[in-house]
């Protein structure tokens, strides 16, 4: 079964449901009248509210209230039944001490240490259970806000334990109450813990952006100064830039280190590189493929009507492919200084392919327009060719880049350099877009083939599309990139955005204790026998729900104060659980960096291996392909 | 192409073998630490209250016998006493509630600081025993803030080669034997998975990624840990965690692979904890609900405090039993994890407020 005959359907069916739904929608809102659209409308608003971390607190609510009162009428006469026997072992011990006191000291002591034994025992129950000296209750733990305590206690899992349930039916329920309690408490706070962490990062996104927007300012600034006349419009650069003689020429003058040349390259320059001869092919290059003329002396581009003839060398044109190494992680950077080649004396400027397209598919593409200029069939043809070439890849990255950058749009520009020989070029309003870390770097031929496929129907469409797929292209295509994805919300766009950004641990764990110096003050302030210090115990126990119960804020009484405690704890345990969520992406990356410097994934080292062969079989292939068919 | 390499293998276990060690050792410093901080406060608390009983008992003998027993009768020497027994009961109390007492054995004993170190970092914190001194306290709470991460993170890894383990069982041994026609359909949904995997960009870190998002729980982060761990090789699970949301497989077919039922996972849970509390019942003289009731509120770490295991020498025993059962909850929780997203998202999709779940799309091509 052949793989892409297996897309194919799939895609058209995809393409087919998206066509019906489009038509549903459309029918929908032309066909149904006005009124029941907007009661949908509110009622999907309803649900949504309901449903959203609003409504997840309120249910939260609802149960705690719920399991407050099933406590209350479970434990509370239980607990009134509790006695103190402390007056009577009181009583019983001073008679006996009068009584022994005749028996000697021996005895007499015997007899005292058994009954203060008995006595210490007392005592303590009467303080574990809440019993005043006198043996009377302090108050009832198991009024409504204090079966409350409990409740949020268990669901929790904090679990102080000063007030637990003593009957049996006291604690099926509470078992029964923290089996859904504590899941639902954890989804809630999760919820709370996604949305702080999601607005956190995008603050933080925010401002890392405007501070390194800052800085990429100054150095485009300081760039420009030095690169004001190698400027070229971008989106109008011509793929094919250079002539592939030229290049031999402009290599030549710049003493780069010496490369063996490859067998295309060899056997174009069987035609010469008699430079001047390149300058007029450029100059006619120029005109053909743009708008403008490419002045080559001052190497300025000028808007010119264009000249549509074809220029005898077009047979030479070629287009320098980049071939890429590993993308190490597949980032663009913000404006690619030119710093290093073009040095002054040279008197022209590389144009830059920065676009990362399979050599097959190039090659395609540069048949198609240079044999039959006007017959690629992609539809929107031109008389400069090349800017079709352009607009369609241009068009196939927007379509598929799902990041739009806020404060740029993003442009993409093309440059090309030589295998082995650095960036040469600059390239205005470049961005580089860092890839998530291990994408499989499969099927950005497939993907460019489909779209060709569905998009317009070339002739060659097929056999671009078997040789594309037949292609595997370990090293970096354009899927290792970006991502295809369809996205149907707006969150998942965000989400997308702000997923690969890691908020610095520093300010985490800056947040939470400072959550928790919050909360220490909190109870400082109202407990009044609390000192700081164990404010702050109480509060980072209870935040990391361990919950001792050693200390436990007394409640005088106050109801907004207990209910201010119950919110205080659940935004902090949200906090905590929006700190873990972060905490955790970032330690799994770090421990898999480790994991895969200790070598111990196979998949690097088989990454690794294949990198090493494909590079070993790209330096054996040529760059340059030539029209004649020796690519 | 699993990793039958020894070398791989060899470094897998390492990987989980230390983290557990890492554990122990990090639960050993934490009992040795806080057996001498806390240990000390609590022997000089009881001498303490030793010498007040002395003290009081002796003043109660002097008063009853030097001031001459003849001449006082009961009511008399009752008030005296009555006195300086309500100081005592006063100072008693005092150190009820700092947890002290003569009369009972000594609790900072090592074992006993272990397995208040393990409550600290499970987060269980019985209460039982806790830090007086303020050192005890600052210790406390750093100890915390180091042990409970790494033990999320030893509990998502055991927790994670448990769970591989038990679906491994269930699908060898129950699958065959229940649901022979899903076994088939099985096999064409991996030959289909593996074609869809070699065609197509695998957005695996994204689903699991989202995994995380949804639930920021610490456990729930198995999926991650599974991602990591697939790196080394098993493909089976980068199977099962990338392909949740394909949609090639139909709803049915795919909850029965890769999922176990609910009532499986509840069962399992349920199954350990009454073994948990036949361990304990054995131990301590508790009625067998007790002992149940005890092992369900110290599993899901609410950790009461109302019954603690009180013969010192199976401490460390509990301990381990403990944290076995915390892996044996996160290995549920991990389980189920998917499902109870699934069950979210459709009852999101049938309310309205989310779209349906099997819209995204499974892999990278374009269709225009």
């Amino acid at each position: 079964m052949k793989p892409s005959d297996e897309h194919r359907p799939t895609n058209l069916m995809r393409a087919k449901e998206r066509r019906q739904s489009i038509r549903v929608l459309i029918t929908d809102q032309f066909v149904e009248p006005e009124k029941k659209r907007r009661l949908k409308n509110t009622c999907r608003t309803i649900n949504k509210f309901f449903f959203s971390h609003l409504g997840l607190l309120l249910l939260l609510v609802v149960y705690l209230l719920a399991g407050a009162q099933t406590f209350h009428m479970l434990e509370s006469e239980a607990a009134q039944s509790e006695k103190s026997v402390l007056s009577e072992t009181r009583k019983t011990m001073l008679e006996i001490l009068w009584n022994e006191t005749s028996s000697g000291y021996e005895e007499w002591k015997k007899q005292a240490d058994i009954w203060t034994d008995k006595f210490k025992h007392d005592v303590a129950h009467n303080e574990n259970h809440g019993l005043e000296a006198t043996g009377l209750p302090i108050e009832s733990h198991w009024t409504i806000l204090g079966s409350m305590i409990v409740c949020v206690t268990i669901i929790t899992t904090i679990g102080y334990g000063h007030v637990t349930p003593e009957t049996i039916g006291g604690r099926i329920f509470c078992m029964f109450y923290a089996l859904v309690g504590v899941p639902l408490c954890f989804v809630v706070l999760a919820d709370i813990g996604k949305l702080l962490a999601r607005s956190l990062k995008s603050v933080c996104m925010k401002v890392d952006v405007y501070l390194s927007n800052k800085s990429a300012d100054r150095r485009r600034r300081s760039s420009k100064i030095r690169n004001s006349s190698k400027h070229l419009d971008v989106s109008r650069l011509a793929y094919y830039g250079v002539c592939d003689e030229e290049r031999e020429a402009i290599n030549c003058k710049k003493k780069k280190r010496s490369k063996p040349m490859s067998e295309s390259r060899r056997k174009s320059n069987v035609n010469g590189g008699n430079i001047n001869r390149l300058r007029t092919a450029r100059s006619k290059v120029g005109m053909r493929l743009n708008n403008s003329t490419w002045d080559s002396s001052t190497d300025m581009l000028t808007q010119t009507t264009p000249d549509i003839t074809r220029s005898p060398l077009c047979n030479n044109i070629q287009p320098v492919v980049e071939e890429i190494d590993e993308v190490d992680g597949g980032h663009f950077e913000e404006n690619i200084p030119s710093s290093t080649e073009p040095s002054p004396a040279s008197e022209d400027d590389d144009v830059s392919v920065n676009v990362k397209i399979p050599r097959e598919l190039l090659n395609k593409l540069r048949l198609d327009l240079t044999n039959g200029h006007n017959e690629t069939g992609y539809g929107r043809r031109d008389e400069n060719g090349e800017l079709l070439i352009n607009e369609v890849i241009l068009d196939l990255l927007r379509q598929h880049h799902p990041v739009k950058h806020k404060h740029k749009p993003l442009s993409y520009s093309l440059s090309c350099r030589e295998r082995g020989s650095r960036k040469s070029s600059i390239a205005t309003n470049q961005r580089r877009y860092s890839a998530p870390e291990n994408r499989r770097r499969v099927g950005f031929s497939s993907a460019i083939s489909q779209s060709v496929n569905d998009r317009h129907n070339s002739t060659w469409k097929s056999e671009l599309c078997s040789n594309a797929y037949n292609v595997e292209s370990p090293r970096s295509s354009l899927a290792s990139d970006f991502k295809f994805e369809e996205k149907d919300d707006e969150n998942k766009k965000r989400e997308e955005e702000n997923k690969d950004y890691e908020v610095p641990i520093i300010i985490v764990v800056l947040l939470l204790t400072l959550n928790n110096f919050a909360g220490a003050l909190f109870f400082y302030k109202w407990q009044e026998n609390w000192t700081f210090f164990q404010a702050f115990y109480f509060t980072f126990i209870s935040l990391t729900t361990i919950g001792f119960g050693d200390i436990i804020p007394v409640f005088g009484g106050h109801p907004s104060v207990l209910i201010a405690t119950a919110i205080f704890l659940l935004f902090g345990l949200s906090l905590v659980s929006m700190t873990i969520a972060l905490a955790q992406e970032r330690f799994l990356k770090q421990a898999q960096k480790v994991a895969n410097t200790i070598g111990v994934a196979k998949r690097t080292i088989k990454r690794r291996q294949t990198i090493r062969r494909t590079r070993r079989q790209a330096r054996r292939n040529t760059l340059m392909y030539g029209i004649d068919g020796n690519f | 192409m699993g990793f039958c390499n020894p070398h791989c293998l060899l470094a897998l276990l390492f990987t989980h073998g230390g983290l557990a060690c890492m554990l122990v050792v990090y639960a050993i410093i934490g009992a040795a630490v806080f057996q001498a901080i806390e240990g000390q406060f609590e022997i000089r608390e009881r001498i303490h209250l030793e010498e007040v009983r002395s003290n009081v008992l002796t003043t109660i003998w002097n008063i009853t016998v030097i001031d001459g027993h003849e001449d006082m009768n009961f009511t008399s020497w009752s008030e005296q006493v009555r006195d300086i027994f309500r100081e005592y009961e006063h100072e008693h109390r005092r150190s009820v509630i700092h947890g002290v007492s003569d009369v009972l054995p000594l609790r900072w004993t090592f074992s006993g600081s272990l397995f208040f170190a393990c409550t600290v970092f499970t987060t269980i914190g019985y209460g039982h025993m806790a830090p007086e001194t303020t050192e005890g306290r600052a210790f406390c709470m750093v100890y915390a803030f180091f042990g409970i991460p790494l033990l999320m993170l030893v509990l998502v890894d055991l927790g994670s080669l448990l769970a591989r383990g038990t679906k491994f069982l269930y699908l060898k041994i129950f699958r065959p034997y229940i649901n022979k026609n899903s076994g088939r359909v099985s096999c064409f949904e991996r030959k289909e998975k593996t074609l869809d995997r070699q065609q197509s960009v695998v957005k695996k870190d994204v689903k699991v990624k989202s995994n995380v998002n949804e639930m920021g729980t610490p456990v729930n982060d198995t999926s991650k840990a599974d991602h990591w761990k697939t790196d080394f090789g098993r493909d089976e699970t980068v199977e099962n965690q990338g392909d949740t949301e394909d949609n090639n497989n139909e709803d049915n077919e795919k909850k029965d692979e890769f999922d176990l039922p609910m009532l499986a996972i509840l069962a399992f849970g349920f199954l350990y904890m009454c073994v948990l509390a036949a361990l304990f019942s054995a131990w301590e003289n508790w009625s067998y609900f007790e002992c149940f009731y005890f092992s369900f509120i110290t599993l899901s770490t609410i950790g009461f405090g109302d019954l603690i295991p009180e013969h010192q020498k199976f401490t460390i025993a509990s301990s381990f039993f403990i944290l076995l059962g915390m892996t044996v909850m996160t290995m549920c929780i991990t389980l189920s994890q998917s499902k109870i997203e699934h069950s979210l998202k459709w009852m999101g999709w049938r309310i309205g407020i989310k779209p349906k779940p099997k819209e995204t799309p499974d892999d990278g091509s374009i269709a225009a």
